[in-house]
C-alpha cells in the first residue's frame, strides 16, 4: 500500500476509519511506524492524544494510596456538611438566647422596680402596722391599730378601732356576748387529739 | 416445753415496749410549769367608776402605782373587774379567764422558748367576744407589767394587765441567796 493521504491518516488517528480502508491504513502504519511518528507527531490532535493516553492506562491499575485520597474526599464532604448543619443552627440558637436575654433584661428591671415600689407603698400606707411589727404585734382585723410604748416600768399597748362592748352586757356579773368560746373550742380540740393507750 | 421457751422472748419484748411507752407518757415535760402569769381586768374611766358595777374593788396598791406611771393609758378612776393567775406551761398553750363566769375577754399565752434570766418571751393572744383581736410576741419581765388598753365599755375602757409573777429558773438562784 502506498502512503495514505493526509485526510485518511487524520481520519485513522481520529478512529473514524472502518472496514477495508482501516485495515489497509493499519497495515501501512505498522510497516512505516518510524516515519509516521516523525512526520505526524506534532499534528496529532489533543483529543486523539488524550484518548490515546487514557487508552494506554490499564483499568486494573489503581492510583497510589486510593484509600487515603478517598478518605480525604469524604472528610472534606463531611466537614462541609457539618458546617451547613451545625454552624448555621448554632448561630440561630445563640441569636435566640440573645433575643431572650434582651427581652428578659427589661422585664427583670421592671419587676425589681415594681417590687421596690410595692414595698414602699405598703410601708407608707400602714406605718402603724410597721410599728406594730417592730414590737412583734399582729392585728389580724382591719381597722384596728396597735400603738406600743415602752418605759422602764411597764409596756403599754393601746388598741384603737375595737368594737365597743355593749353597755347592756354586764361583764362584771359574768355575762358574755353570744357565741362559742374559743377557750372551750380549743379544749374540745385538745380532748379529741389526745389519745391515751 | 420447747414452744414455751420460744414464746418467752416475745412476751418480754411486749412488756418492754409497754413499759417504754408508759415512761414516755410520764416524761412529757411540756405540761410542766415554768412560771406563773397573772392577768387582771381593770375598768378605767374619767367618769363614774360605779358604772362598771357596785361593790367592785380597786386594783392593788402596786397596780395603781404602775397605772399612774403610764404615759398613754391615763384615767382618773380604776376598778378591778377580775383577775386570774395561771401556770405558764413549758410547751403548751394556757388560758387566762380574768372574769371567771364571763368569757368576753380572754387571754391565751404560750412561751416562745426557755426563760432567759428573769425574762420570758411569750406568745400572747387577746380575745374579745370570741374573736382573736391581737397577737403579741411580748417579752415579759417580773416587776414590769404589760398593759393592754382594750375596748370601750360604759363610758370607760377595759384594761388588761399582764404580770409575770414567777419563773421556775429563779428558784435555784433564790435558794443560793438564802
Amino acid at each position: 500500500m502506498n502512503r495514505p493521504d493526509e485526510k485518511t491518516l487524520c481520519s485513522w488517528l481520529d478512529g473514524e476509519l472502518e472496514g477495508e480502508e482501516l485495515r489497509q491504513v493499519e497495515t501501512w502504519a505498522e510497516a512505516n511506524a518510524a516515519e509516521l511518528d516523525a512526520e505526524f507527531k506534532c499534528e496529532i490532535g489533543w483529543d486523539a492524544l488524550n484518548d490515546g493516553a487514557l487508552a494506554s492506562l490499564s483499568d486494573s491499575i489503581e492510583p497510589p494510596y486510593p484509600e487515603f485520597f478517598n478518605s480525604k474526599i469524604q472528610q472534606a464532604i463531611s466537614d462541609e456538611t457539618e458546617l451547613e448543619n451545625v454552624v448555621v443552627p448554632s448561630s440561630s440558637s445563640s441569636s435566640f438566647w440573645q433575643k431572650l436575654r434582651l427581652m428578659l433584661a427589661p422585664a427583670a428591671v421592671a419587676a425589681l422596680v415594681a417590687f421596690y415600689a410595692g414595698t414602699q407603698m405598703q410601708s407608707s400606707s400602714s406605718s402603724s402596722d410597721m410599728a406594730a411589727d417592730q414590737n412583734s404585734i399582729y392585728v389580724p382585723h382591719s381597722g384596728i391599730v396597735a400603738a406600743v410604748s415602752e418605759s422602764s416600768g411597764a409596756t403599754e399597748i393601746v388598741l384603737d378601732g375595737l368594737t365597743p362592748i355593749s353597755d347592756e352586757l354586764d361583764i362584771a356579773a359574768g355575762e358574755t356576748s353570744p357565741g362559742d368560746s374559743p377557750m372551750m373550742a380549743n379544749a374540745d380540740d385538745e380532748e379529741s387529739t389526745y389519745i391515751f393507750f | 416445753m420447747k414452744q414455751s421457751f420460744q414464746i418467752l422472748p416475745i412476751i418480754l419484748l411486749t412488756l418492754l415496749s409497754n413499759v417504754s411507752s408508759l415512761s414516755a407518757q410520764a416524761k412529757d415535760t411540756g405540761t410542766d410549769s415554768v412560771g406563773e402569769l397573772k392577768v387582771s381586768l381593770i375598768f378605767g374611766t374619767n367618769g363614774d367608776a360605779d358604772q362598771a358595777g357596785k361593790d367592785l374593788k380597786q386594783p392593788s396598791k402596786e397596780q395603781l402605782e404602775a397605772l399612774n406611771k403610764l404615759k398613754t393609758i391615763k384615767f382618773a378612776h380604776y376598778k378591778m373587774l377580775g383577775e386570774d393567775q395561771q401556770p405558764i406551761l413549758r410547751s403548751y398553750e394556757n388560758w387566762a379567764n380574768p372574769m371567771k363566769s364571763s368569757k368576753e375577754i380572754l387571754l391565751s399565752f404560750q412561751p416562745r422558748g426557755k426563760p432567759v434570766g428573769d425574762h420570758l418571751k411569750m406568745d400572747l393572744e387577746f380575745w374579745q367576744s370570741h374573736k382573736k383581736i391581737m397577737k403579741s410576741g411580748a417579752t415579759l419581765k417580773k416587776g414590769k407589767p404589760l398593759f393592754i388598753q382594750g375596748p370601750a365599755w360604759r363610758g370607760g375602757k377595759i384594761i388588761i394587765a399582764v404580770e409575770l409573777m414567777s419563773l421556775t429558773n429563779e428558784k435555784p438562784a433564790e435558794a443560793e441567796k438564802k
